[in-house]
């Protein structure tokens, strides 16, 4: 039995002896093996613990202050703009592609209507734009009271008001009405047919 | 603790924040400090559990614009933050945003979290948003959300398409509206959709087992 492994043992002794040992690879694992010298990888995993010039740290907190700063710009977008895309909603009807893990639906181009001869100004809120005054600003219309716009949304329930003059709240008269159990004021209610 | 150490681990709460101050950011410039730091905080527990933070501003928004007192919106905001967990743990494994958003508003009007789970289950690789939407629409309209919720999934089950189920919401909004009982429209309406619809299968996803 022990003869029997001796043998299989030099057999592959002779084979590793005879081998070519070309890979620069191998070698430098071998000689950083022998020299006791850590591998690129050991040496980021040990990193943080490693001595820490100023220099270094002070280059590191700029890169991180940067870093935050484009972040910030790049989350501190208007919610109009996430929701179009950048490009203003009564002006063009993008159909953009959502981003869902299941589903199939695209936002459709609704359009909301008000007549209201008094108003000087009107904005849609809504679920849709984050209720956010300044983001749907409705046009008047070429007949004097007139007011639309027209933006996209995806399929599914939605609840909306308009704001009148920056401070009058008013339900879609053309809409079912939606009780609102936090805040007391109603809301209109559209449902968004799927494609 | 060496200097670098402490760095690193300075730039993971500074990020959380900065990030969190970005999304609190589009909270409406009137809010009252406290709401802004409520809100703040909310956004960061949903953050840090990978919710949808864009609702929790937006509800905080609406109580804004309506002009409701700060503590009216710090428990709206922490309401609906519980809501979008339950929401989106019923409508595992991927819901889209949408779909988390009207699983909250569904839990908002009284339907059972159950429910949420079942209608998933009914329609594993579709977009819950407008079965969802229509479920609390007829919750809305005054049924009971367990025998709406029994319908539509139904539906759902035997391959309703999305335009049958917003039809079906649209008459019944449309019969209550002319003076029909909410049950009685229901009813009526899903009739009318069943029967375009090819026989059940037989295993339905929302297991009520009926009488003979």
């Amino acid at each position: 039995m022990d003869a029997e492994r001796d043998d299989i043992i030099e057999q592959a002794a002779a084979a590793l002896r005879h081998r070519q040992w070309r890979s620069p690879r191998a070698i430098a694992r071998i000689l950083a093996t022998v020299e006791g010298r850590p591998r690129r990888w050991w040496r980021a995993v040990t990193w943080p613990s490693a001595p820490f010039s100023l220099a270094a740290t002070g280059s590191l907190a700029a890169a991180a202050l940067l870093l935050g700063f484009l972040t910030r710009q790049a989350t501190d977008r208007p919610d109009n703009q996430r929701q179009l895309g950048g490009i203003p909603a009564a002006r063009t009807l993008p159909v953009l592609p959502a981003v869902r893990s299941t589903g199939e639906a695209l936002p459709l181009p609704v359009q909301f209507t008000l007549r209201d001869v008094q108003a000087s100004q009107v904005a849609l809120v809504g679920d849709f734009n984050g209720w956010s005054s300044a983001a749907t600003p409705l046009e008047p219309g070429e007949v004097p009271g007139t007011w639309s716009v027209t933006i996209p949304l995806s399929a599914g329930r939605h609840v909306y008001a308009f704001l009148v003059d920056g401070k009058t709240w008013m339900t879609d008269p053309r809409a079912q009405t939606a009780r609102d159990l936090d805040f007391g004021r109603a809301n209109s209610v559209l449902i968004v047919q799927a494609p | 603790m060496t200097l670098r150490r402490l760095f690193l681990i300075s730039l993971v709460p500074c990020a959380t924040v900065s990030v969190a101050h970005g999304q609190v950011a589009r909270l409406d410039a009137t809010a009252d400090a406290g709401v802004r730091r409520a809100v703040e905080r909310e956004v960061i527990a949903a953050r840090s559990i990978g919710l949808p933070e864009r609702l929790l501003i937006a509800k905080a928004n609406e109580g804004i614009a309506k002009r409701a007192t700060p503590k009216r919106i710090t428990d709206a905001v922490a309401a609906l933050g519980k809501r979008l967990q339950v929401a989106r743990d019923q409508l595992a494994p991927n819901p889209s945003e949408d779909e988390i958003a009207a699983g909250a508003d569904a839990l908002y009007l009284g339907v059972p979290a159950h429910i949420l789970k079942k209608m998933r289950a009914a329609w594993p690789n579709r977009s819950l948003a407008l079965p969802l939407g229509v479920l609390t629409e007829l919750v809305a309209k005054g049924l009971p959300a367990d025998r709406a919720a029994r319908t539509v999934t139904d539906l759902m089950t035997r391959g309703a398409t999305n335009v049958q189920l917003y039809s079906l919401a649209q008459s019944v909004q449309g019969d209550v509206a002319a003076g029909w009982a909410p049950e009685a429209a229901l009813d009526l309406r899903a009739r009318g959709v069943m029967s375009l619809l090819p026989p059940a299968p037989a295993a339905s996803a929302f297991t009520n087992p009926r009488r003979p």
